[in-house]
């Protein structure tokens, strides 16, 4: 039986030296799981938190808008869109005026930090470790 | 990104959190309005509503307007108070019971409200937008 002639990976395989695993590449390794899995439980949990500040944002929206007479306004309107069109001024100025601004300005706050915990806050932390380490 | 929590969870959850709360705290603040008026809810700043009117007192230049939620709130028309309708300023003389009315102010007391606008949306019997009197 003919052995089968050398091709190129058979060469290139010839070539290659056995290289010495760092000596302590396996704690290191572990280590850098380790820090992996912290990152995501920091990121979990602080994504979990915002997401408890979104609700009661959210909460504190839906009474300021009940009690500031933003939903009145908003029923008003669908009943009456001549509102927009004939007093459009005066009713966008007075519905400007009414909104809970602060509310809804804590509304997107907290959904950005929403974000911020789940998406750049595992990137800044994996990005700070991989310099550390 | 949390292993469990991947992106289009999260895209689901977070509008989720936002419309289930929101609608809480509307559902919380109506419950309070109706219990026990408007009292507890108001705030300093501006609020808007509209309601039919059910009282004018021209002596007094306030009228008496109850909300769709059943509220009664006592609406003083001053001297700088808007009165409008169909984009026209009209007398207080023009407001009649029965109008649907759109009122912006700011609240004095439990259930009363300095009014900067009053815009008659309807009519009384009137299921049209509602025109100025020429008189006016």
């Amino acid at each position: 039986m003919q052995p089968e002639p050398l091709d190129d990976l058979d060469r290139l395989y010839a070539r290659l030296q056995w290289a010495d695993p760092k000596p302590n590449l396996t704690d290191r390794v572990l280590a850098r799981i380790r820090r992996a899995q912290r990152i995501q439980h920091i990121s979990t949990l602080a994504t979990l938190v915002t997401l408890l500040a979104l609700g009661l944002f959210a909460y504190a929206l839906g009474r300021g808008l009940t009690f500031s007479g933003t939903l009145d306004f908003l029923e008003a309107l669908v009943s009456n869109l001549d509102l927009l069109t004939d007093e459009a001024d005066d009713f966008l100025s007075a519905l400007v005026d009414a909104l809970p601004l602060l509310e809804i300005a804590a509304v997107l706050g907290g959904a950005a930090c929403v974000w911020l915990a789940s998406h750049a806050l595992p990137r800044l932390l994996t990005r700070q470790q991989g310099k550390a380490g | 990104m949390p292993r469990w929590l991947t992106p289009n969870l999260l895209w689901i959850i977070t509008p989720l959190v936002m419309v289930v709360s929101l609608m809480a705290g509307i559902s919380s603040a109506s419950a309070e309005q109706a219990l026990d008026g408007e009292s507890s809810g108001l705030r300093p700043r501006s609020v808007a509503f509209s309601g039919e009117v059910t009282q004018v007192m021209l002596q007094a230049r306030s009228v008496v307007v109850q909300t769709k939620r059943g509220r009664v709130v006592t609406v003083t028309l001053k001297a700088s108070t808007q009165i409008k309708a169909s984009a026209q300023h009209i007398r207080p003389a023009d407001i009649k019971v029965g109008d649907h009315v759109l009122i912006v102010g700011r609240p004095r007391g439990t259930q009363a409200l300095d009014a900067s606008t009053l815009t008659i949306l309807r009519k009384a019997g009137q299921g049209a937008r509602a025109s100025p009197n020429p008189k006016g």
